[in-house]
């Protein structure tokens, strides 16, 4: 068949190149790298994901889609932004698309990289997040959520999720609670900020110098808002308008944004 | 006589019975017992509750009441540990719907996919059957509000008014005579109270005998189960004048 | 090479599709039919690899009718989109389809909807969309012209805009077209455009 092709291979046909995407899962087949630095993607896992793109320049398949993802923490309270944008490589499909999911009233979990593996690692969330809320009678804590999401995507190890997930939410006496992890479920706690996706060197850099320690709701979500609009305008396969959630311990405020929509 | 075809529970007996499942019905005969109504604006079901020891600790809100998903809701009469394990496949059933379709599971589909749990321990041998009656109560977008019964054989029907456990064909004959149809909510409650204040064994009705819940729309259109609070069971029970004045005393 | 596009208008969806069987540099035949009428309000536009379109496509649609007959109601358009994005995505680390699908249908609670579903089980719900080739032409076309609420006539208007845009920019542009349509009436087809017509072998 046309697309079981090694990604070593020479191919003119740009949609058999499309697919080695998913299915060149010969290990460490390339000396391609990025540099680990504080990427949370595994470098491993990342090498041996790399395809060639039409262009002809090496991708990895977390960046098939595009994304960019961040959480904040304020004072009593804690904020989740991301783009909006659903491509196919270089191909804009959609500017609605949704990363950032409600768990519950006070848990929410954004989820970069591959759009069908957050689709279903999401679903499979929910999945066993309601039998928990219906056994327990209670929600989750956003530390026990986040072992669980960890534990998932561990289960794969051999053949992970491509996704790198965001979790924020308000723990025992509303105290903000944010984290990210690698595809594989290494988790990365912090009492600032955390990004993901592609535009990810971009949002450190942005996060880095915007960001104060205990903002009020207000002001953590022009913080957030601006290092989301001012970090994807440097990535190419993430932006197309954002979508902010600021989460009191009374209210959760929902916003969409405008940015460049090019 | 009879043990000649009792023994197991997949076997026909000449009249062509099978013994073990009327077993079953008969241990739910003597449980606590529950009342389903189907109102035109929400479903109510109440129960008796057994188990009133003030040593108790529970581990769950309600003992005869349980959310299967956001839109259906059941109560238990029968052995509970049984109820149990099938509480945990209704819960998982649903689930697994939703995670298939991304929608929540019509009611007849749960009640259905339940009951053939039920009905495999009536055939395949060496397991006795699930002594278990329940009253679902639930609301879907394609037939709205909804209540199913079903039995320890896996036979399940949809019922405008239906009564399980102890006293329960009392119980039926009453909501037979006075149950009527555009009945809403709040009728449906007076009719359960009044009803199981004829049928239970006890001379008084107190919020610590009793439970209720719920299952509506919300203004938002969104589905909502709904537990009834001790206090406000009280009152309902002085309002609907069924408490009788030997719980006041 | 393979165009399928779709859009959503005022009380329907349509989708349009190319109808050539391509292998390598040969055509086999130009009347080959890849929308599918999935039920009687849903229609599958499928591309890819042609023995994992018709085997896929079919099996949902074997698998929509058993759950209507067993459960006595139809599957909505999105509980079918999600079951077939649930199997694509299932098959994704076994043994992969290479399909890309256009779901269009029509429910009474909900209206049109059109789902984009392309091989890797990436599920989003679209006003507008396309796969293949054509897709570079046939979406900045629709990018340009394409409103909420269309009209039937501009729909359709548009869409003959896409399918003269890609015969007339795309190199390997196939020459015959099949437009379906599915609105409160049902999944139908609503017409054919053909710039060639079969030949048989004696006048070739």
């Amino acid at each position: 068949m046309g697309r079981l092709i090694n990604a070593n291979d020479k191919v003119n046909d740009h949609q058999a190149n499309e697919s080695c995407a998913f299915f060149n899962l010969s290990p460490l087949h390339s000396g391609l790298h990025f540099s680990a630095g504080r990427s949370p993607i595994p470098a491993k896992l990342d090498a041996a994901r790399r395809i060639d793109t039409p262009a002809g320049s090496p991708m990895s398949i977390f960046e098939y889609n595009g994304s960019a993802l961040i959480a904040m923490v304020g004072k009593n309270c804690f904020a989740i932004a991301s783009d909006r944008r659903l491509g196919v490589q270089l191909q804009t499909i959609a500017t609605d698309f949704q990363k950032i999911y409600k768990v519950h009233d006070k848990l929410f979990l954004g989820l970069s990289g591959l759009a069908t593996d957050a689709q279903t690692l999401y679903q499979r969330l929910v999945f066993r997040h309601k039998l928990y809320q219906l056994r327990e009678e209670r929600d989750m804590k956003p530390e026990t959520f986040a072992n669980l999401v960890s534990s998932i995507l561990y289960e794969k190890r051999f053949g992970p999720y491509f996704c790198q997930p965001v979790i924020a939410g308000l723990g025992d006496e509303d105290k903000p609670f944010i984290c990210t992890m690698d595809s594989i479920g290494a988790k990365e706690l912090a009492k600032d900020f955390v990004v993901a996706g592609t535009a990810s060197e971009s949002l450190y850099g942005a996060c880095e110098s915007m960001f104060k320690p205990d903002m009020e709701p207000e002001e953590l979500f022009e913080t957030i808002s601006q290092a989301l609009l001012s970090s994807v305008d440097r990535d190419c396969l993430s932006g197309w308008g954002g979508h902010v959630y600021v989460v009191t311990s009374t209210e959760i405020r929902e916003r969409i944004l405008k940015g460049r929509m090019d | 006589m009879s043990r000649r075809y009792d023994s197991r529970t997949t076997i026909f007996s000449p009249e062509g019975r099978l013994y073990q499942v009327e077993y079953a019905m008969e241990a739910i005969g003597n449980a606590g017992s529950a009342i389903g109504i189907l109102a035109k604006d929400g479903v109510v079901l109440v129960g008796e509750k057994k188990v009133t020891s003030k040593l108790l600790q529970t581990s769950t809100s309600t003992e005869k009441m349980y959310k299967i998903d956001d839109h259906v809701a059941c109560a238990v009469a029968g052995i509970m540990s049984d109820a149990n394990i099938l509480i945990n496949t209704a819960r998982v059933q649903a689930q697994r719907y939703t995670y298939a379709y991304q929608e929540p599971m019509p009611v007849e589909q749960l009640v259905q996919s339940l009951c053939d749990t039920k009905q495999g321990y009536t055939q395949f041998g060496g397991l006795r059957p699930f002594g278990v009656s329940f009253l679902f109560a639930g609301w879907d977008k394609n037939y709205g509000f909804q209540l199913y019964m079903s039995d320890p054989s896996g036979n399940y029907g949809g019922w405008k008014a239906a009564a399980i456990g102890a006293n329960n064909q009392a119980a039926q004959s009453i909501l037979k005579q006075d149950y009527k149809d555009e009945i809403n909510r709040e009728e449906a409650i007076q009719l359960a109270l009044k009803v199981l204040s004829k049928t239970m064994d006890s001379t008084s009705l107190t919020s610590d005998k009793l439970e209720l819940a719920e299952v509506f729309l919300m203004p938002s259109g969104n589905v909502k189960y709904q537990v009834c609070s001790a206090d406000s069971l009280n009152k309902l029970l002085a309002k609907f004048g069924v408490a009788q004045p030997s719980t006041e005393a | 090479m393979e165009c399928v596009f779709g859009l959503v208008g005022d009380g329907f969806a349509i989708v349009a599709a190319d109808t050539s069987a391509v292998h390598s540099i040969l055509v086999h035949k130009s009347n080959e039919d890849k929308i599918m009428v999935l039920d009687s309000h849903k229609l599958v536009a499928a591309s890819g690899e042609p023995g994992d379109r018709v085997q896929f496509t079919e099996y949902i649609q074997k698998n929509v009718a058993l759950y209507q007959f067993r459960n006595g109601i139809p599957l909505t358009t999105p509980a079918a989109a999600n079951f077939t994005r649930g199997e694509l995505a299932t098959a994704l680390r076994k043994n992969p389809y290479f399909v890309n699908i256009l779901m269009a249908g029509y429910d009474k609670e909900i209206g049109p909807s059109l789902y984009f579903i392309d091989y890797i089980a990436t599920l989003h719900k679209v006003d507008k969309g396309a796969f293949g080739y054509g897709s570079y032409f046939s979406l900045s076309i629709m990018d340009r012209h394409y409103h909420s609420g269309m009209s039937l006539e501009e729909a359709i208007g548009l869409v003959d805009k896409c399918i003269m845009e890609i015969r007339s920019r795309l190199v390997v542009a196939p020459p015959n077209f099949v437009i379906k349509i599915v609105d409160k009436d049902g999944a139908r087809e609503y017409a054919w455009r053909e710039s060639l017509k079969d030949v048989s072998v004696t006048s070739a």
